[in-house]
C-alpha cells in the first residue's frame, strides 16, 4: 500500500517540478532570453592595460602588469529548461614581473531549470555578501587580488561546484553548495618579497576524496522592509597557509622550502540590508571556526569578523560609509619577525600568515568611505575609495575615473595606493599594488 | 415644531446640495483626476520592449533597449527591467515594488558586482540610467506626496485637457523628486498624461515631458498606452526620448518574475 503512495508523491512532485518549466515565455523571458529561435549568443571585451609604480625596492617607477586581452563569454540555452555558460579570458604580456597565464577559464557551467528547483554544475563563481566590497560570508570560490584591473570582478575565480536553488514562494530561497575540488586563492604575497634562498613550490592541494570537499548553505530572505540571510560554510578557506616544509640540500647548503596549505573551517554567517529613511543600511558578520589550530601554529584562529555600513545617494553622487571589525576569539601573541638572518623561517611564515588573516592584533577597526559620482548623461564615472585602519594604522587610497567614449568603449585611469609600517599587510602589497594605471576596454 | 421643522430644511438642504453639486462644481477634483489617470494607464500585467535615446546637447545619441514586465497586485504595482543592450549595460536589471500608500522597494542587480542591491527608493529624482528621465518618471506617484490643485483646462495636440498643479508637500520630497512643482496635463477624455511641466524652486522651468501616439493596448479591456515619451531639458538642452517597440497585455504574466532571485538570473 506504502509503494503506490510514494509512487504517487513522486509523480506529483516532478509534475510541479515540470509546470513550472511548461509556462510559455512571455514578451519579458523571450526579450532577455534573445528570443525563442535564438539558442546561443556571444559577448564579451577586448581591452588592454597598462599599471606602473614603484617596486619593491620602493625607489625606482615600474611597469607593473601590461597586457592585453579579452573575455569571450559563449551563452547557449535549451528552451526554458536550461542554459550554459562558458567564459574564458585571455591574456598576454606581464604581471609582477610574470607572464600571465594565456588561457583562464573563468566559468563554464550547465544550468537546469526545474520550476522551483535550479541545478547549476561546473566551474562557477559565486558572490556571497551584502556589504560592500569587503565580505566575510563571501568564501566559496577562490580570489586572485594581485590581478591588476579596474574592474572589481576581475579578481574572482571559478571553481567547479555543484549548486542547486530552490525558491520558497516568492520571499525565500534556499541554496545548497557542494564544492568537490579545493582551488586556492592567490595570497597576496608574491615570490619577491620573500628572502630570496627560499622555496616556494606549488600549493599541496588536499587529496580529492569526499571527505576533503566542501559544503555551504545558505537561506535568503526577502521582504518589503528588509532582506537577510544565514549561511554556514564547512570546507577550506580559499585562501591557503604558509607552512615550512623544513630544508631542502642545494649544492653544498641548505635551502628553506615554504609550502602553501589550505585549511579546513566552519562559519556561520549572516547579512541584511534594509532602508532607514533616506538612507541604505546593510550589514555582514561571520564567526569562524577554524579546525586545527590549537596543535598547528599556522592555521587562522577562531574570530567573528562584520561589517556595518550606511550609504546615501544625493542626485548623481552615491557614497558608502563602512565599519568592519576583526575580534580573534582564540587569540595568540606572535612575536614581529626581525630583520636578521638569524630569523627562523618557521617564525616568519607564522607572522605573515597572522598577517593575511588579519590576527596580529586581537581586535581590529577600519573605517572606509566609498564615493561615487556620475554627472550629466553618466558618460563619465568618478570615483574615490579611502580606508584607515584604526587599529593597524594602515590606509589605501584608491581615485578612478571611467570615461564612456561611446556605447561599449570606456577609457579607464586611476591611481591606487595601500600604506602601512613595516610588518603590516599593507606595506607587503604595496609594492605589488600601488601605481597608476590606464585600461582601455571595448565590450560587445 | 421649530425645532422639526428646521431639521426638515437642514434635511432639503443638504439633499439639494448632493443633487446639485455635479452642476455647481461641473468638474472633479484635481485628486479624482490624478487618480483615474493612475486608474487608466494601469495595467493587471504587461510586458513590453523599449528602446531609450539619450541625445546630449551636441547631437551625439546612445541608445538603450530594455525589457519590462509588470504585475498589478492589491496594494502594489510591481516591475522588473532589465537592459537588452548596448553590451556593457546589457544584464542590469531593476525589480520596483511601488506601493499606493507607502515608499517604493527598490533592488537593482549589476552583473560586474554579481549581487542584488537593495537601493532607496526615495532616490527618486535621480536620472534614470543618465537620461533626463528621472526614477520618478518610470513609475506613478504617490498622490499623498503631492498638493493637487486643478488649474483650469488647456488644450495639447488638439486634446483638451485638465492642467494640475502638483507641489510636493514637504522639503524633503522636493528632493526626493526633483522638483518643486509639476504642471501636468491629463486628456478630458481618455485621462490620459499629454504633458508636464517640471519646476525649480525659483518658479524656473526645468523640464517638459510629452506623452504621444497614445494607443489602445490590444485585449486590455479598451486601456491605452503612449508608445512615445520625451523629456526636454530646458536648462542643459538635452533630451531624452522611449519609444515602446513591443507591448503585450498579459493579466497571467509569470509571477515568479517579480524576485530577488529571478532578478540575477542570466
Amino acid at each position: 500500500m506504502r509503494k503506490p503512495v510514494r509512487i504517487s508523491a513522486i509523480i506529483v512532485f516532478i509534475g510541479w517540478l515540470l509546470t513550472g518549466g511548461l509556462q510559455a515565455q512571455g514578451l519579458f523571458e523571450q526579450s532577455v532570453s534573445g528570443g525563442d529561435n535564438q539558442a546561443w549568443s556571444l559577448s564579451g571585451y577586448i581591452r588592454g592595460l597598462a599599471w606602473a609604480g614603484k617596486t619593491v625596492d620602493k625607489e625606482n617607477i615600474e611597469p607593473k602588469a601590461l597586457f592585453s586581452g579579452g573575455e569571450i563569454n559563449l551563452l547557449a540555452k535549451s528552451g526554458k529548461f536550461g542554459d550554459g555558460k562558458l567564459s574564458f579570458r585571455l591574456r598576454d604580456g606581464m604581471e609582477n614581473g610574470y607572464e600571465p597565464y594565456g588561457l583562464d577559464l573563468r566559468e563554464a557551467y550547465i544550468h537546469v531549470h526545474l520550476g522551483p528547483v535550479s541545478l547549476c554544475t561546473g566551474r562557477q563563481i559565486i558572490a556571497w555578501g551584502r556589504a560592500d566590497s569587503n565580505n566575510p560570508t563571501d568564501l566559496i570560490t577562490p580570489k586572485n587580488p594581485l590581478f591588476h584591473s579596474p574592474d572589481p570582478d576581475d579578481i574572482r575565480m571559478g571553481n567547479f561546484l555543484f549548486n542547486g536553488k530552490i525558491n520558497v514562494g516568492t520571499h525565500i530561497f534556499f541554496q545548497g553548495i557542494w564544492i568537490p575540488v579545493y582551488r586556492p586563492s592567490i595570497i597576496p604575497v608574491t615570490r619577491d618579497v620573500l628572502p630570496p634562498e627560499m622555496e616556494v613550490p606549488a600549493v599541496q592541494s588536499p587529496q580529492k576524496t569526499l571527505k576533503n570537499s566542501g559544503y555551504a548553505m545558505k537561506m535568503d530572505f526577502t521582504y518589503p522592509a528588509v532582506d537577510f540571510s544565514l549561511s554556514w560554510f564547512d570546507g577550506f578557506d580559499p585562501y591557503p597557509l604558509f607552512s615550512f616544509g623544513g630544508y631542502k640540500p642545494v649544492d653544498s647548503t641548505f635551502v628553506p622550502v615554504i609550502g602553501e596549505e589550505p585549511f579546513r573551517e566552519k562559519i556561520a554567517g549572516a547579512d541584511f540590508s534594509t532602508t532607514l529613511g533616506s538612507f541604505g543600511v546593510r550589514g555582514e558578520v561571520a564567526y569562524r571556526q577554524t579546525k586545527g589550530y590549537d596543535h598547528d601554529i599556522h592555521v587562522a584562529l577562531p574570530d567573528i569578523r562584520w561589517v556595518a555600513g550606511l550609504d546615501k545617494t544625493l542626485g548623481n553622487l552615491t557614497m558608502i560609509v563602512q565599519y568592519s571589525g576583526y575580534c580573534v576569539t582564540k587569540f595568540r601573541e606572535v612575536p614581529e619577525p626581525g630583520s636578521g638572518p638569524a630569523v627562523m623561517p618557521d617564525q616568519m611564515l607564522l607572522f605573515y600568515n597572522r598577517l593575511m588573516f588579519r590576527q596580529t592584533k586581537r581586535s581590529q577597526h577600519t573605517l572606509s568611505l566609498h564615493a561615487t559620482w556620475s554627472p550629466g548623461q553618466e558618460n563619465v564615472n568618478i570615483e574615490g575609495y579611502g580606508e584607515t585602519n584604526l587599529t593597524t594604522g594602515e590606509s589605501l587610497i584608491r581615485a578612478q575615473v571611467k570615461w564612456n567614449v561611446s556605447d561599449g568603449l570606456s577609457l579607464t585611469g586611476g591611481w591606487q595606493h595601500f600604506d602601512g609600517k613595516q610588518n603590516t599587510l599593507y606595506d607587503l602589497v604595496g609594492p605589488l599594488l600601488n601605481g597608476l594605471y590606464m585600461q582601455c576596454k571595448i565590450c560587445f | 415644531m421649530i425645532k422639526i421643522r428646521n431639521k426638515n430644511v437642514a434635511v432639503v438642504s443638504i439633499f439639494l446640495m448632493m443633487a446639485v453639486s455635479p452642476l455647481v462644481c461641473g468638474q472633479p477634483t484635481a485628486k479624482t483626476i490624478m487618480r483615474k489617470s493612475r486608474e487608466v494607464s494601469r495595467f493587471k500585467g504587461m510586458e513590453s520592449v523599449t528602446e531609450l535615446h539619450i541625445l546630449n546637447n551636441r547631437g551625439g545619441e546612445r541608445i538603450r533597449k530594455i525589457a519590462m514586465a509588470s504585475l498589478s497586485q492589491p496594494g502594489v504595482e510591481k516591475r522588473i527591467i532589465r537592459f537588452l543592450e548596448p553590451a556593457d549595460v546589457k544584464g542590469t536589471g531593476l525589480l520596483i515594488f511601488d506601493y499606493e500608500n507607502k515608499n517604493d522597494d527598490m533592488w537593482m542587480y549589476l552583473p560586474a558586482l554579481r549581487k542584488v542591491r537593495r537601493i532607496v527608493s526615495s532616490e527618486k529624482g535621480k536620472s534614470f540610467m543618465g537620461s533626463e528621465f528621472s526614477n520618478a518618471d518610470m513609475s506613478a506617484p504617490n498622490l499623498d506626496d503631492f498638493t493637487l490643485t486643478l488649474k483650469g483646462e488647456q488644450s495639447v495636440d488638439g486634446m483638451e485637457c485638465f492642467v494640475i498643479d502638483m507641489i510636493p508637500v514637504s522639503h524633503e520630497l522636493i528632493i526626493t523628486y526633483g522638483f518643486a512643482r509639476k504642471e501636468v496635463y491629463i486628456g478630458k477624455s481618455d485621462y490620459m498624461l499629454r504633458e508636464a511641466h517640471y519646476y525649480d524652486k525659483n518658479g524656473t522651468l526645468v523640464k517638459v515631458l510629452h506623452a504621444k501616439d497614445i494607443q489602445p493596448v490590444s485585449g486590455s479591456g479598451g486601456k491605452s498606452m503612449a508608445r512615445w515619451l520625451s523629456m526636454e531639458n530646458k536648462i542643459n538642452n538635452r533630451t531624452s526620448w522611449l519609444r515602446i517597440l513591443q507591448v503585450r497585455y498579459n493579466p497571467d504574466v509569470n509571477a515568479s518574475m517579480f524576485t530577488t532571485a529571478y532578478l540575477q538570473k542570466q
